[in-house]
């Protein structure tokens, strides 16, 4: 994903981070609201990886 | 991970790295999980009484993370490695899709595992997960499928080699196969219960047409992808046959998917779909003897090498045993012999042939090839490590496969067996209380099948810290190199 | 002509081929059995599960005993001898997911039903060994005393109803009160057994003032096999007429 590509992702995946979010919160059972918490975690994980990955430095990935 | 007197690679490798790590990772998780169920099935005890724990709860955890998890992480690491070099490509999609595939199936396998273990379950075999988690896996399948094409399609090399076509047509089955076979409706879209489209004699024909194809299509045509490129690469050898590769892969893809009815003989399940699911399991054979013949013949003129390179010898060894379940699986898909073996340990018995014999030891060799030329070392820690795997993990195999044909033609005679008043001849419980001692071997062969696998892990592990052991060579007294 | 290489050097027309030729299979041995009238023969009796009987079937899916106990009769001499008569498609026409199972560590349990006291069932949840000394179970001793939680009782069944299962409006209506009263010694069940004819009625667990999840599964383990009459059966009629002409 180059240029605005990594934007896009990255809004993306904030956006099912919230749904997470919400899921978790309204969710009729405990495992479903797991579930919305390791949506959040996810997309937090992954949003922070590709910062990583677009502020690294240019070497051998 | 990033020595400063690397060159820079053309390729992703960080990615084909991280699966590297999850699949062994993710396969010690299997093999221990394994080794738990049969522990409880030998003392029930170990089921401790709590509901997180019991049999029925775990079983699902070691079968995906068996297939899903460890399978599925070799498939990964592999394909991807695969399809840039033999593409001269990088990865479609670049480095941020690649990261956004890898921790995607990860959160895919923790939703699944944790879920089983809390009672989330849609009651089908290899299909366990609900609906939720089956949409997650829905997109991240996409994702890889996006990869892995867009990598094919921007190839500078003109020809696609023979290990994509088994790749390509194990992701697109897969994704036809989970979607089919989990059509559900959810009771609420904030809940994690959801029932089933279909139901009795039609459910059951969908879930063992999706159930034999995992097999055919997670276990055997994503791993003939590994066999086709790291048996040559390791043997330093050509493939044996290109024709041969062609006749059986489209054999193979073809007459797999009739395969499914087998499971379900004699059942409610109409006779002309068992006669079909009978005579294209038995024709299965041929296509995968092809397989397995242009695998084994690509030693061919190298057959010296697995003296000394026990890293050839899994790989080859896998192939054996790939030939031995695709013969015994027709064998089991005939009608009369399966009125014997279906629902005994012989069934068990079959499917861990493949999965350590066949699936295990294929992907244990590619991880082998990889994690030195990954970590950019200049071979594994210990050859000898790797020696000692190998026995171990073989004789566990041997030890696995021995009882459950025993207790499983056993169990299968006994149910059916009649006094000479013409009374049954044993209750259930009889039945069962025979089995104990296949069982305590059983879980004997399990342990050192997890042994060896420790041994790997920590082999694997040194060897990316960039360790070299001092150790004899192997067949030394006749060669000079290892 | 179709050669080879044009699905080794297009990527696209080799994902094509590969789904054209995956598909066939699949098709031939699906898609019939949905048009094939005769796939599921009309049977007298068979119903769809009560609210009580459909809350323990989901226990049994969560417990994952379908992975030790199969529900499928098949028809050999010995098996049918030792289970009942072998097992029929309409009795399992009803069974999102069907549970037919592919492993017999433990006996079947396609006729299980009215086989055992409820008191030997609970007794064997309980602790297995406690009856059978040679099973190798897992206790279920914890569902004993766990209240039922199936609030959206009346959800599921409009759920079972989208995917094709029977419930009238009147069983819909009704799913919470039939969930407590099958399960409740002192209930008026009259109007529950006409709805699900053949249910088993009263305390399962020991223990009358709860309604917990002990009594779903035994409930649901006590109607297994139970639906149909065979002794009403007449070889003579062997033609029986297909199941609403051949869509479920």
């Amino acid at each position: 994903m180059n240029g605005i590509g990594k934007w896009i992702g990255g809004g993306v995946l904030s956006i099912l981070g919230l749904i997470g979010l919400g899921i978790s919160a309204h969710a009729h059972d405990l495992a479903f609201s797991l579930f919305g918490m390791l949506l959040f975690f996810f997309a937090i994980v992954i949003v922070f990886r590709f910062i990583t990955l677009a502020t690294a430095p240019k070497e051998n990935l | 991970m990033s020595d400063a007197a690397v060159a820079i690679s053309p390729y992703n490798e960080r990615v084909i790295r991280q699966f590297t790590i999850a699949c062994l990772f993710w396969g010690v998780v299997a093999f221990l999980v394994g080794v738990v169920l049969a522990l409880q099935l030998a003392f029930p005890i170990f089921n401790l009484g709590l509901e997180w724990t019991s049999f029925g709860r775990l079983r699902p955890v070691h079968t995906s993370a068996a297939i899903f998890a460890f399978g599925g992480n070799a498939l990964f690491a592999t394909s991807l490695y695969v399809v840039q070099r033999t593409c001269r490509a990088r990865l479609f999609g670049g480095d941020g899709l690649a990261e956004f595939l890898f921790w995607g199936y990860q959160l895919f396998i923790v939703l699944a595992a944790s879920g089983y273990v809390l009672g989330i379950t849609e009651g089908r075999e290899y299909a366990e997960p609900e609906w939720y988690t089956d949409l997650w896996l829905t997109v991240v399948w996409v994702v890889y499928l996006l990869i892995f094409l867009g990598t094919l399609i921007k190839r500078k090399e003109p020809h696609i080699y023979v290990a994509n076509w088994f790749y390509l047509a194990f992701i697109v089955t897969v994704a036809i196969l989970h979607i089919g076979n989990n059509i559900s409706i959810p009771v609420s879209l904030l809940g994690t219960k959801s029932y089933s489209l279909f139901s009795g004699v039609q459910d059951a024909m969908l879930q063992w047409w999706y159930g034999h194809n995992a097999v055919g299509f997670f276990l055997t045509a994503g791993f003939l992808g590994i066999m086709y490129y790291f048996v040559p690469k390791q043997a330093n050898r050509p493939v044996y046959s290109y024709r041969l590769s062609v006749v059986h892969f489209w054999s193979l893809i073809f007459l797999y998917i009739w395969a499914g009815p087998h499971h379900l003989h004699y059942t409610a399940l109409p006779d002309w779909t068992q006669t079909l699911g009978m005579t294209f399991s038995v024709m299965l054979w041929m296509p995968s003897w092809g397989g397995m013949i242009n695998g084994l013949m690509t030693l061919s003129g190298a057959w010296d090498k697995l003296r000394t390179d026990p890293v050839l010898r899994f790989l080859v060894t896998s192939v054996g045993f790939y030939g031995m379940s695709t013969f015994e699986g027709p064998v089991m898909s005939i009608r009369a012999v399966n009125s014997l073996s279906h629902y005994t340990d012989w069934t068990i018995g079959h499917v861990h042939s493949g999965a350590l014999g066949w699936v295990a030891f294929v992907s244990f060799g590619a991880m082998y090839y990889l994690v030195p030329k990954l970590w950019h070392r200049e071979r594994v820690y210990s050859i000898r490590m790797i020696e000692w795997h190998f026995w171990l993990a073989t004789i566990g195999i041997v030890l696995y496969i021995v009882p459950m044909w025993i207790s499983g033609i056993m169990q299968g005679l006994m149910w059916r067996a009649y006094d000479e008043l013409g009374f049954l001849q044993f209750s259930f419980a009889e039945t069962v209380a025979a089995m104990h001692p296949y069982y305590v071997v059983r879980l004997g062969a399990g342990v050192l099948f997890l042994t060896g696998a420790l041994i790997m892990v920590y082999n694997l592990w040194r060897t990316a810290r960039g360790d070299i052991r001092t150790e004899a060579k192997l067949g030394a007294a006749a060669t000079a190199t290892a | 002509m179709i050669r080879h290489e044009h699905f080794e050097t297009n990527s696209i027309v080799l994902l094509i081929g590969i789904i054209l030729t995956v598909a066939i299979g699949g098709l031939v041995e699906i898609v019939p059995l949905f048009t094939i009238g005769e796939t599921i023969e009309k049977v007298d009796g068979v119903r769809p599960y009560s609210p009580l009987e459909l809350a323990g079937r989901n226990i049994y899916i969560r417990e994952g005993c379908y992975l030790c106990h199969s529900q499928q009769i098949r028809p050999f001499r010995d098996e049918v001898e030792r289970y009942g008569h072998y097992s029929l498609a309409a009795e399992s026409m009803y069974d999102h997911p069907f549970q037919w199972g592919s492993k017999r560590t433990g006996p079947d349990l396609a006729r299980v039903g009215g086989k055992y006291s409820n008191d030997w069932h609970v007794a064997h949840l309980m602790d297995p060994r406690s009856v059978v000394p040679e099973s190798i179970m897992p206790s279920y001793a914890f569902m004993a005393s766990r209240d039922l939680n199936f609030p959206d009782v009346a959800d599921h069944l409009k759920t079972l109803r989208i995917v094709g299962v029977p419930y009238t409006q009147d069983d819909i209506d009704n799913a919470m009160a039939d969930l407590k009263a099958q399960a409740d010694p002192d209930a008026d069940t009259t109007a529950l057994l006409k709805r699900y004819p053949k249910a088993a009625t009263g305390d399962f667990d020991g223990d009358p003032k709860r309604l917990t999840e002990m009594d779903a599964l035994v409930a649901y383990l006590q109607v297994l096999g139970r639906m149909v009459d065979f002794t009403t059966y007449r070889p003579e009629y062997a033609n029986p007429e297909p199941a609403n002409g051949g869509t479920q």
